[in-house]
């Protein structure tokens, strides 16, 4: 292909931000996984050391054997699937009944929920602690996802995209004999594929990184998560930054490979909606 | 259609509610299952049939002493007083596996059985098959005499106890607590304490409030002073005078005599002891040898001193006017940490019976004026993104630095070749208080008696001189009795970690800090105005002033909330 010299400049331009911008944005994974097998020494240099001057591998052992690392990963799993699957199932049937359905106080309902969009999280931790105690549910699964199952936000978001499908689908489909649910998953859901994507990735990447809330609803290590293994390297006198890394190594890697799996979803949700993880 | 939809929203406008915590009301306990009943007489006929298991409810004691023959004792006390977690538990482990029909026997047929019938519904086990015994054992025993096994032992049992204690150690300091703990188990095999991490300092103390507001608190908790004071204010934690005066299982005179005075002293309220010194160090002033040497400044013993060599060792290698090397770096919060000056001046912070804060008095102003000479001399500063204090010293980028000894193991594993580093008490002035700080271990009121003796003995156990000692030994802290410097453990280490002697050298020289209801936020709202005086940004009389005034607001609020 032809490219006039203002065009090969332009797209040499293209590329060197984004080579800069990638930098930048890899920079701090770069160090994380260096420095995840430096001795401690050479953790807080400075001026950094780059390049560790022997590999310790030990370190990854050494945060491997601190906490009940499967148990503690099985958890995680669990309990990111189980928060992701409420809260689609809660997301859907809400934003198509805001978003299709016509019901008395539809509209003051609708403000109420997003009315609680104005309530700080940090607030809700207590209250949120009492309740679930006074329903003997701490320190079990249901302690941990029950808070999560639904979001405002999302509900807000899908409707928003539901919304903007043209009313006249709706009625060929019910002409066709189908029912509001068949509508709603055979049309809607795939027609809104994008956002319903963006919002379990959203989810997924906030249950697996959530650190207080699963701390704050359970007691016994067999039902910790992987975030809360992170507490076990720092103290108020110091923190053990080389094994810190590399736990968060391993902690990160699943969503990494959750993120490659589905990135083309993550970048048409992104363009669609403005919104990342 | 339309209306199960409406359902569905319903459902998600109750679930986000909870979500937000936005009065939802408020849980009733659940609702007794039901339960259905068997004779003794039709029980009798099925003691040998393998389709059907008893199981005997009764404290492990009484079962243990006399049951149905064939009859699996599974002890449901904790249930029946309330503790359905314990209940589902027990229960659990019982039906593990398990495909029989099952008969309940308790005392009575009455709430031990609806304990059981309760836990076994909630872990969803087929409550057809469940059948409680009529009259429970009393009309079994009535009934059939014969058919009794097990005779009363000579001696009871003690009754098991299950404790669960709240910390915030990780790393090595858990470890050596769990140690501490499996040791106290071996030696009380009844008593079981649970060791249950909750994060870190903030984390557990979030947690710990969480709990009292949810009656959910644990039997023993790390915490310090300055938190415990409104527990102790609520009436929610176990006084230990008792205990500890008890002939049997309390502490001797000489015992007490043992623990240092200003330890003890910050567990005490009034006529109580709310809680036992755990994990305690000191703030002190560590230093680079080679430095000093090397710039020929002796270790400050007195504020001046100090001024004078923070500057001489404050160094501008490449002449940008930035210190490369800061004489003495602080931590980076000296809020809570402004005590040690203040009190050096011959003042207090606050006036801890009253709350009422003394932040625009003489002492404090001497402390701060002298704190921020040095810091506007440019030779010192905070950590900063350093974040320890001790960091920047460890890499030769500070002279001097104020930090805790529970920085020691970090300074050992992590400092650079070549720098020897060795620490001093803080340099005096009118007095030469030394700040002690650390967590206590408190009790509190929740359980049976049963389990507030344990609680006690396990205090008692992890105080021990021993015990303290091995805990010392292996972590930065120091121990919390006197005698444990003769103990041979923490012997060996004091002779091999000479800096660990300097805290267990000036323990009469120490002090704790303000522990009173609100003395956390106004020493805040202080340590606030104080950034700003170090910064230049402000003058320090309007600044004294304007901490007092929020200072004051924020012990009101407090105490009235």
């Amino acid at each position: 292909m032809n490219q006039t010299p203002g065009q090969k400049a332009a797209k040499l331009l293209t590329y060197a931000i984004l080579i800069a911008g990638a930098v930048f944005i890899l920079l701090p994974f770069v160090w994380m996984i260096l420095t995840s097998v430096k001795p401690s020494k050479e953790v807080l240099k400075m001026p950094p050391v780059w390049i560790p001057s022997k590999i310790q591998w030990q370190n990854y052992v050494k945060a491997f054997k601190a906490v009940p690392f499967f148990t503690y990963l099985k958890n995680s799993i669990l309990v990111t699937v189980m928060i992701t699957s409420c809260e689609l199932i809660t997301t859907i049937l809400a934003a198509y009944a805001f978003a299709q359905l016509e019901f008395r106080g539809k509209n003051l309902l609708f403000l109420l929920l997003v009315a609680t969009m104005m309530v700080p999280g940090e607030i809700l931790t207590i209250p949120n602690f009492v309740t679930l105690a006074r329903l003997g549910w701490i320190n079990t699964y249901k302690a941990m996802v029950a808070p999560w199952a639904t979001s405002v936000f999302s509900i807000f978001l899908l409707r928003q995209q539901f919304a903007s499908i043209p009313q006249s689908y709706y009625k060929a489909a019910r002409m066709d004999g189908c029912s509001d649910l068949r509508y709603l998953f055979t049309v809607m859901v795939p027609m809104s594929r994008p956002t319903v994507v963006s919002i379990a990735l959203l989810k997924i990447i906030n249950s697996w990184n959530s650190y207080l809330w699963p701390l704050i609803s359970t007691n016994s290590r067999e039902m910790r998560t992987l975030p809360v293994g992170l507490a076990y390297f720092s103290t108020e006198a110091g923190t053990d930054y080389n094994t810190l890394m590399a736990f968060s190594l391993m902690i990160i890697a699943p969503t990494i490979i959750v993120y490659l799996l589905t990135q083309k979803y993550i970048i048409q949700g992104v363009s669609k909606t403005g919104l990342k993880g | 259609m339309k209306r199960i939809l409406s359902l569905l929203l319903c459902a998600v406008m109750v679930l986000s509610m909870a979500a937000c915590g936005a009065k939802a009301p408020a849980a009733e306990a659940p609702a007794d299952a039901p339960m259905q009943y068997i004779t003794p007489e039709d029980a009798k006929g099925l003691l040998d049939d393998s389709g059907y298991v008893f199981f005997d409810i009764r404290k492990a004691a009484d079962s243990g002493a006399k049951t149905i023959p064939g009859a699996q004792a599974w002890d449901m006390d904790k249930a029946k007083e309330g503790d359905a977690e314990a209940g589902k538990a027990t229960m659990t482990e019982a039906t593990k596996g398990l495909d029989k029909k099952i008969i309940l026997v308790c005392y009575s047929g009455k709430r031990y059985a609806q304990a059981a019938t309760n836990a076994l519904s909630a872990i969803g086990y087929d409550m057809s098959k469940v059948y409680t015994l009529e009259g429970g054992f009393t009309a079994w025993s009535e009934k059939f005499p014969d058919l009794t096994t097990g005779a009363a032992p000579a001696e009871t049992q003690p009754e098991e106890v299950e404790l669960v204690f709240w910390h915030a150690m990780s790393g090595v300091n858990e470890e050596a607590m769990q140690k501490i703990t499996d040791d106290f188990m071996a030696e009380y095999p009844y008593i079981k304490v649970t060791l249950q991490n909750q994060g870190g300092y903030t984390d557990l103390f979030d947690k710990l409030m969480a709990a009292a507001k949810a009656n959910q608190l644990p039997n023993l908790a790390q915490i310090y002073s300055n938190r415990l004071s409104w527990y102790v204010d609520k009436g929610l934690v176990l006084d230990l005078v008792p205990y500890m005066n008890d002939p049997e299982i309390g502490l001797t005179a000489e015992d007490k005599a043992d623990f240092p005075q200003m330890f003890m002293d910050n567990c005490i309220w009034g006529d109580g002891q709310y809680a036992m010194p755990f994990n305690k160090s000191m703030m002190v002033l560590y230093y680079n040898e080679g430095m000093l040497e090397e710039a020929g400044v002796a270790v400050p013993t007195t504020w001046e001193e100090w001024a004078e060599a923070s500057k001489k060792l404050t160094k501008d290698t490449d002449g940008d006017g930035d210190p490369d090397i800061y004489g003495t770096v602080f931590a980076n919060n000296l809020s809570t940490d402004i005590a040690p000056w203040v009190k050096q001046a011959g003042g207090l912070c606050m006036d801890d019976a009253t709350g009422k804060p003394f932040f625009d008095q003489e002492p404090m102003r001497k402390a701060v004026t002298f704190l921020n000479g040095m810091f506007q001399d440019n030779a010192a500063r905070f950590a900063g993104e350093d974040k320890n204090a001790n960091i920047p010293l460890q890499q030769g980028r500070a002279a001097m630095c104020v930090a805790s000894t529970s920085a020691l193991p970090y300074i050992e594993s992590g400092t650079e070749e070549g720098i020897v580093i060795n620490c001093a008490p803080l340099p005096a002035n009118e007095t030469d208080d030394q700040l002690y700080y650390g967590t206590n271990v408190t009790v509190y009121d929740v359980g049976s008696d049963a389990q507030k003796t344990a609680a006690w003995l396990y205090l008692k156990y992890l105080t021990a001189t021993e015990n303290t000692a091995y805990f010392a030994a292996q972590t930065g802290y120091i121990p919390v009795r006197k005698s444990a410097v003769s103990d041979p453990v923490f012997a060996a280490v004091l002779a091999e970690k000479p800096m660990k002697q300097v805290a267990m050298d000036n323990l009469d020289k120490g002090f704790q800090g303000e522990r009173c209801i609100g003395c956390i936020n106004a020493l805040n709202a202080l340590g606030d105005q104080l950034k700003l005086v170090f910064a230049g940004e402000k003058d320090l009389d309007t600044a004294l002033a304007d901490a007092q005034v929020n200072g004051q607001k924020a012990v009101d609020e407090a105490r009235n909330s």
